[in-house]
C-alpha cells in the first residue's frame, strides 16, 4: 500500500509540471488557433539555459526562474512576431511545417552547443526527501510541484483579474469582437505566445533537478503537451491540470507495476483511450 | 462627423459593395435600411474596419479611417455592436462591461460609465455574474449595446439590435436607442424593421443589391411611395 501511495504520489508529483506544459500550449492554441509543434523544445530550451546558468555560474535553478519566465515571455513573443504572425491567416498545415522548423532549429542549436550526451545537475538538495505518514517523496520533485502551483495561481490570476489577461481571453472567444473593444489582437496573440513559451521553460527548469537532459528530448515533451491537452480538451485551459495529473500518474503507475522501459507509453495509451472515448477530452470544449 | 465616400467591397472575388456613400452628422440618428443581403452589414463591417474596401475612403471627423486596424478606429470613438450580438460566450456581463472600456480613454471614466449604463439597463445589473451564454436573447443585446457605450462614443453603429426579439423586447430596445440618441450619441442604425426605424430617425439611406438608393429624412422616407411598397406592404 506504501508502495502504491508512493508511486501514485509521484505520478502527481510529475503530472504538475506536465500540466504547465500542456496549459502552455492550450494557452496558446485557445488564443491564436495553432498548435505550437515546437513547445517541447521551449521546455528543453528552458533546462539547457539552467543548466548552463548553474554550470557557468552557480546560479540556482530555482533561482533562475524569474529570469526564466521574463526571458521566455521575450523569447516567445519574439519568435511569434517574426516567424508565426506572417503565417497567421494560412492554412493550417503552414503554421504546422512552421512550428515544427521552430522546433528544429532549436534541438539542433542545442545539440550544436551542448553536444548529444546526457547531462544533469547535482546540487546540495538532489538526493533530499521529504517524509509524509511513511510515504517519501523527492525533494526537489515536491519543492517543483510547490512552484507548479504557484505558477499556475498567478496566470489564473492574470487571465482572470488583469486587463490584458482579459484581453487575452476575449481574443480566445471572440477576435472580432475583441477588435471592436479596441484590444489589438495581435499584441495579444504575441503575449499569449510568449506566456506559453515562458510557461514551457519554466517546467524545463523545474524538472531538471530530478532528470537527465539531451537535446532532443523536446519531441518528448510536445509529445506529453499534447496528450495534457488532449485529455483536458484543446484550449481548455483548466483541463489541462486533470489530464496533466491523469497523464503523471499513469506513466509512474505503468512504469512501476508493469515496466519502467515503456514508461511514456503508458502515457499515450491514455491518450489514444481518450480520443476513442471521449473526442472532446475529458472536460469538454475550449475553455480559455 | 462620419463620411462614407463610395467605397467598393468585395468577399473575394465577389462584389457586394458598389460606390456606397453616405454620411452621419453629429448628433442625428441616421437609419440604413434594405432587404435581407443588400449590403448594410458589410457597410459597416468596412466603416469600423473588419473588412478593406477595395476602393473609396471612409473619413471621421476629418480624418481617413480607410485601412487602419479596428482597434484603432474604436479608440476614435465609434462602437460597433455587431450583428449577432458578439458577445463573448463564456464571460460575465461585469467582465463585458470591464471589456468595453478596455481603451486607456474609456477605462478612465470606468465608473461613472458603469453607473449609466446599469441604470439604463436595470436588468445587466441583476445578471451582472452571469456568463453572457446563460442570458436570454433580449438581454444578450442589451449586453451588447452596454458594452458598446462603456467605450464613450461619438457614433455608436447598431447592426439589426431588434433581429429575433419578441415585439415586446423589440419595443424596449428601440425605446432605449431613442434614449441613448437624446443623452447625445450619434447613432447608425441598421435595421429590418423599417416602420420603427424610420419613425425614430432623423435620416435615412435605402440599400438594394449593394448600392444606396434612396435617401431622404425618417418621415419623407415613410411616406415615399416606394418604400411604403417595398418595405411597409403598403
Ligand atoms: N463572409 C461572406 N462571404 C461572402 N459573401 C458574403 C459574406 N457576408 C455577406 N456576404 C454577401 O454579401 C452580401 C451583403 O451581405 P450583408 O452585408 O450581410 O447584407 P445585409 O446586412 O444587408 O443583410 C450578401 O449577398 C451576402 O450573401
Ligand atoms: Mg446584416
Amino acid at each position: 500500500m506504501t508502495t502504491f501511495l508512493q508511486v501514485f504520489m509521484t505520478g502527481i508529483l510529475t503530472g504538475g509540471v506536465y500540466a504547465l506544459v500542456g496549459i502552455g500550449l492550450s494557452l496558446i492554441f485557445g488564443v491564436m488557433r495553432i498548435v505550437n509543434f515546437a513547445h517541447g523544445e521551449f521546455v528543453a530550451l528552458g533546462m539547457y539555459t539552467s543548466l548552463l546558468l548553474f554550470q557557468s555560474m552557480g546560479i540556482d535553478p530555482y533561482l533562475a526562474l524569474p529570469l526564466i519566465i521574463v526571458g521566455g515571455i521575450l523569447l516567445g513573443a519574439l519568435v511569434e512576431r517574426v516567424f508565426i504572425a506572417p503565417i497567421i491567416a494560412a492554412p493550417e498545415h503552414v503554421s504546422i511545417l512552421m512550428t515544427v522548423g521552430v522546433g528544429l532549429v532549436i534541438s539542433n542549436l542545442l545539440l550544436f552547443g551542448f553536444g548529444a550526451h546526457p547531462q544533469s545537475i547535482f546540487t546540495w538538495y538532489s538526493t533530499k526527501t521529504v517524509r509524509v505518514g511513511g510515504v517519501t517523496f523527492s525533494g526537489p520533485l515536491s519543492v517543483s510541484f510547490l512552484i507548479t502551483l504557484a505558477v499556475i495561481l498567478g496566470l489564473y490570476w492574470v487571465l482572470t483579474r488583469t486587463e490584458i489577461g482579459r484581453a487575452m481571453r476575449a481574443t480566445a472567444q471572440n477576435r472580432d469582437a475583441a477588435e471592436l473593444q479596441g484590444i489589438n489582437t495581435a499584441v495579444a496573440r504575441m503575449l499569449a505566445f510568449g506566456i506559453g513559451v515562458a510557461l514551457a521553460a519554466v517546467s524545463g527548469t523545474l524538472l531538471l533537478p530530478v532528470l537527465y537532459v539531451i537535446p532532443t528530448i523536446g519531441g518528448v515533451f510536445t509529445l506529453k503537451a499534447f496528450v495534457v491537452t488532449v485529455l483536458g480538451g484543446m484550449g481548455n485551459v483548466l483541463g489541462a491540470i486533470g489530464g496533466g495529473l491523469i497523464l503523471g500518474v499513469t506513466e509512474s503507475l505503468g512504469a512501476a507495476y508493469i515496466s519502467s522501459g515503456y514508461r511514456d507509453a503508458f502515457g499515450l495509451i491514455a491518450f489514444l483511450a481518450v480520443l476513442l472515448l471521449r473526442p472532446a477530452g475529458l472536460f469538454g470544449k475550449s475553455r480559455v | 462627423m462620419l463620411l462614407v465616400e463610395s467605397i467598393n467591397v468585395a468577399y473575394g472575388d465577389l462584389q457586394v459593395l458598389w460606390d456606397v456613400s453616405l454620411s452621419v452628422r453629429e448628433g442625428e440618428l441616421v437609419a440604413l435600411i434594405g432587404a435581407n443581403g443588400a449590403g448594410k452589414t458589410t457597410t459597416l463591417r468596412a466603416i469600423t474596419g473588419l473588412l478593406r474596401p477595395r476602393s473609396g475612403r471612409i473619413l471621421f471627423d476629418g480624418k481617413d479611417l480607410t485601412g487602419l486596424s479596428p482597434h484603432r478606429i474604436v479608440e476614435m470613438g465609434i462602437a460597433h455592436v455587431p450583428e449577432g450580438r458578439q458577445l463573448f460566450p463564456l464571460m460575465t456581463v461585469e467582465e463585458h462591461l470591464l471589456l468595453g472600456s478596455f481603451l486607456p480613454r474609456a477605462r478612465a471614466r470606468r465608473t461613472q460609465n458603469l453607473e449609466r449604463v446599469l441604470s439604463i439597463f436595470p436588468v445587466l445589473r441583476e445578471r451582472f455574474h452571469q456568463v453572457a451564454e446563460t442570458l436570454s436573447g433580449g438581454e444578450q443585446q442589451m449586453l451588447a449595446i452596454a458594452r458598446a457605450l462603456m467605450s464613450d462614443p461619438k457614433v455608436l453603429l447598431l447592426d439589426e439590435p431588434s433581429l429575433g426579439l419578441a415585439p415586446l423586447i423589440v419595443k424596449e430596445v428601440f425605446g432605449i436607442i431613442e434614449q441613448i440618441h437624446k443623452e447625445g450619441v450619434t447613432i447608425l442604425l441598421v435595421e429590418q424593421n423599417v416602420q420603427q426605424a424610420l419613425t425614430i430617425a432623423d435620416r435615412a439611406f435605402v440599400m438594394e443589391n449593394g448600392r444606396v438608393v434612396l435617401e431622404g429624412s425618417g418621415s419623407e422616407l415613410l411616406a415615399h411611395p416606394e418604400v411604403k411598397k417595398a418595405y411597409l406592404g403598403m
